[in-house]
């Protein structure tokens, strides 16, 4: 892709479907509604003798936008983010039984291929010795009484309840453990098809599930064992044991349906309502990597969606829309009065390139082999540290800053011109040949302006809903 | 067609029950009326940025376009957005608690920016309203437990300044800069100058990069030997107690004056001084961004505690926990969410200011108005 040669964020200036005219200030973070005069006058102009483009021109309003990226992830930064860790996930297995067609560990990427050619199980030592390792570090903090946030051990896989006694000695331990403050909880992300031979276990421990199922048989199709049949019985027969065994704690599971070119939105909402009195989350399927051996049947397998209009605004499904979120980014990053928190009010905003978090403020991943990685969906060829056979922990911090600042500083000239810039999403980690795919030019973020703004011109009172729906940590 | 009135942007807008403000921060170019001709519907709109123009509203209308303060618009069908204009936060203090019922150590220890330690002081030269004003210690000899505070200190990850007020051994004075050498938080020793121990502060100066000096001085110094020990780092604070005072006072290089008022004066003519005309706040060079701030939190206080020598937390005279009983961590985390939390005191909230259009342009509220030197910062 050839990328325009200035590299500054021009004011914007579009219409709506309902013929509202404004400009977007880049420099000023304004959005304001402007007389369809003027739009006319600069979109054939460029220019005009109105009095408010003279003020906005004196004003600030229509100066270009270019971003330095100044913000700055140093050793301090990674030590603080790990001091007030709440989640690890441990790669129990990279076994599975299921072999769904669209798995991202199978051939259609080439992202997470060092990953589908290794296998093993997580050692229990391992896990021992990243959370005492953790203990000391939070015990680094006084004991205080003001409620923290809980920290929780999460289990992932391959299908994690392939290796359960690793989870079981895990748990055993780490419920012995002082976390300083924090309450300990646990959570599984799981196909289900063993739920009913460990339920007793994960029941007593408390978990917090969330399981796989894209939603009724046929709905579920792509999901398949190892001799190619459907997984959906199995599933359904485990899901109802545990139900009759343990409904009150069947009630708190969740479900990850992944939306592929077979699903139907309202049927699969339908189906989750009536048999589990829940809805989904919904996720893509990831990206499938060009050249990648099965990249066109994944590519086949990958649609667009949108949550159906007369469903979108329930309260369990109005943050899934994806034109709802692309209101909440637009509301959070383009306008000057929004700040991320109260404790930011004071200082300017100091950016860095794509979307990336900082390594390990979010969670730490540790996979099988006792590589560390900032989160169980990053590329698995750089990782941030391993916990050693010798029972230490190698977790560099000052490396693992210059190494992320070194991979933004490569982005950086992309992310100067991408109209996006603002409310980028993406994570550079997981970036086929770490490069970015979704670059937004200027006419592209026109178009997204004017769809987004239309939208909210029809629901007024949707900003007021997704801001009382959505907690952002 | 359906016509409005919008604002530009960088105008500050502020209407209460009884009046209307619209100020232009880059100009301060303004529309300020006493009595307001806004509906409750108007009002509402005027949040967002505009209004619907009516013949009601076209006396204040054209002022605000004769001003250049906004523009026109009209629709046909829907009206166009307007973005909320007052501060909002991605995630907030308030959206936290109403989702967990609580506020989280994580989110209320990042308020903590700055924190004065009030140690000990030998010299009675003032009353105690009069070191309060100053943020310095009343007189005592009290053995102080220094550790014990900046240990607690540790866990404040956006602590930039930590200023020590009075007299301090010059062993835990030491032994304090070495403790926070390594945590990159600047250091503060704010001291009387009948007190100041030039040669040991020099040194310590040359050794600590994030110590600095905060020397008060009265109407009784020699100024010329003031300036002679002026060197980087040293800032000189005057203490103001009249109007004479700043003539004497004015020869000191970069001096900051600081008036400080007691019951037991009269304090008319130097509250002339403090007390601003409305003129002079509508001339206040705020920017947009400091209005909405004002509008949100006290500047003067938000994210600073003061604790006494005996673990006494307070803010602005008014005692919040001892931090010897428990943890500052917790005092603040139970402190932030209560109605009574100083660093959300603002103008707003104050009965004699909340009805004035101009609150946001005002300076926030004060030791001054808490300790009723003054009732209010103007003469409004």
């Amino acid at each position: 892709m050839a990328f325009p040669l200035f590299i500054i964020m021009e004011p914007v200036v579009f219409k709506t479907q309902n013929d509202n005219s404004y400009l977007y200030s880049p420099a000023e973070k304004s959005l304001m509604p402007i007389p369809a005069s003027l739009y006319n006058d600069l979109l054939t102009k460029g220019d005009s003798d109105d009095q408010i483009w003279n003020v906005l021109k004196s004003t600030g309003y229509l100066k270009p936008y270019h971003d330095m990226f100044e913000g700055v992830v140093d050793n301090s930064t990674i030590h603080k983010a790990l001091r007030n860790l709440s989640q690890i996930v441990f790669e129990t297995t990279t076994s599975c039984n299921l072999r769904c067609e669209y798995c991202c560990y199978g051939e259609g990427y080439t992202t997470f291929e060092n990953r589908r050619l290794s296998h093993g199980n997580l050692k229990f030592i391992t896990a021992k010795t990243i959370l005492d390792y953790l203990c000391s570090l939070f015990k680094e903090e006084k004991s205080s009484n003001a409620p923290k946030e809980p920290f929780a051990i999460s289990f992932y896989g391959g299908e994690p309840l392939l290796n359960f006694s690793v989870v079981k000695e895990i748990v055993k331990y780490a419920e012995k453990l002082d976390f300083t403050n924090r309450q300990l909880y646990f959570t599984m992300t799981t196909n289900a098809t063993l739920l009913a031979k460990y339920a007793t276990f994960l029941h007593d421990h408390k978990f917090k599930l969330l399981i796989s199922l894209d939603g009724d048989k046929p709905h579920d199709a792509y999901r398949k064992t190892f001799d190619k049949q459907e997984s959906f019985e199995m599933v359904m027969a485990n899901l109802q044991e545990v139900k009759e065994n343990y409904p009150d704690w069947f009630s708190t599971f969740r479900y990850n349906a992944v939306y592929t070119n077979i699903s139907d939105i309202e049927d699969i909402v339908k189906w989750f309502r009536k048999t589990f009195n829940k809805v989904p989350n919904f996720s893509p399927l990831h990206t499938p990597t060009e050249g990648a051996k099965e990249y066109v049947k994944i590519k086949s397998m990958t649609a667009k969606y949108e949550i159906p209009e007369d469903i979108r605004f329930s309260d369990d499904l109005i943050a899934q829309s994806p034109i709802n979120k692309r209101v909440m980014e637009f509301c959070n990053s383009l306008f000057q009065n929004t700040i991320y928190k109260e404790t930011n009010m004071f200082e300017e905003r100091r950016n860095i390139p794509t979307g990336t978090c900082i390594p390990l403020s979010k969670r730490m991943f540790v996979s099988y082999d006792g590589k560390i990685h900032p989160c169980e969906k990053v590329n698995r060829d750089y990782p941030l540290g391993e916990i050693n056979e010798d029972e230490s922990v190698t977790l560099n911090f000052e490396k693992i800053a210059d190494e992320f600042m070194s991979g933004l500083s490569a982005q950086k000239p992309i992310c100067q011109k991408c109209y996006l810039q603002m409310c980028c999403t993406k994570c550079m980690l997981c970036f086929n040949d770490k490069t970015c795919k979704d670059f937004t030019s200027k006419q592209q973020f026109t178009s997204l302006l004017s769809q987004t703004f239309s939208y909210v011109e029809n629901h007024p009172d949707i900003i007021k809903l997704l801001k009382n729906n959505i907690i952002i940590k | 067609m359906n016509k409005l009135f919008c604002f530009y942007p960088h105008c500050h807008l502020k209407n209460t029950d009884k009046e209307v403000l619209v100020y232009d921060t880059l100009t301060k170019r303004h529309v300020y009326l006493r009595k307001s001709p806004l509906s409750k519907i108007d009002n509402e709109s005027l949040r967002l940025g505009f209004v619907r123009v009516s013949k009601s509203l076209d006396d204040f209308v054209n002022q605000c376009f004769s001003c250049e303060l906004g523009y026109f618009v009209e629709y046909d069908r829907v009206p166009p957005f307007f973005h909320e204009r007052n501060l909002e936060f991605v995630t907030s203090l308030n959206k936290e608690r109403n989702a967990l019922g609580r506020n989280l150590q994580s989110y209320t220890n990042l308020l903590l920016r700055e924190v004065t330690v009030l140690l000990n002081n030998g010299i009675d030269d003032y009353s105690d309203e009069m070191y309060l004003q100053m943020e310095y210690p009343k007189n005592n000899r009290d053995e102080i437990k220094l550790d014990n505070i900046l240990q607690q200190l540790y866990l404040f990850q956006n602590l930039e300044n930590i200023t020590l007020a009075g007299e301090i051994e010059k062993s835990l004075l030491w032994n304090a800069l070495l403790y926070l050498k390594e945590y990159n938080i600047g250091i503060i020793h704010r001291i009387m100058f009948d007190a100041f121990n030039y040669g040991l502060e020099s040194e310590l100066l040359d050794m600590f990069g994030n110590y600095s000096i905060e020397l008060l001085v009265d109407n009784s110094v020699d100024t010329a030997r003031i300036n002679s020990l002026i060197r980087d780092r040293i800032c000189v604070k005057a203490i103001i107690n009249s109007i004479d005072d700043v003539e004497v006072l004015g020869g000191i290089k970069d001096v900051i004056y600081m008036p400080v008022l007691s019951n037991s004066l009269d304090n008319t003519v130097i509250l002339t001084q403090m007390i601003m005309p409305e003129d002079d706040i509508l001339n206040s060079s705020k920017s947009i961004k400091d209005c909405r701030i004002s509008d949100y939190v006290n500047t003067s206080v938000f994210g600073h505690l003061t604790i006494n020598y005996n673990g006494e937390v307070s803010v602005l005279g008014k005692r919040i926990a001892s931090c010897f009983d428990s943890d500052l961590s917790s005092i603040i985390n139970r402190w932030v969410g209560q109605n009574n939390c100083m660093w959300y005191k603002t103008r707003g909230k104050k009965s004699l200011c909340k009805e004035c259009a101009l609150q946001c342009l005002c300076p926030p509220i004060s030791i001054y108005e808490e300790l009723g030197l003054f009732k209010n910062a103007c003469t409004i």
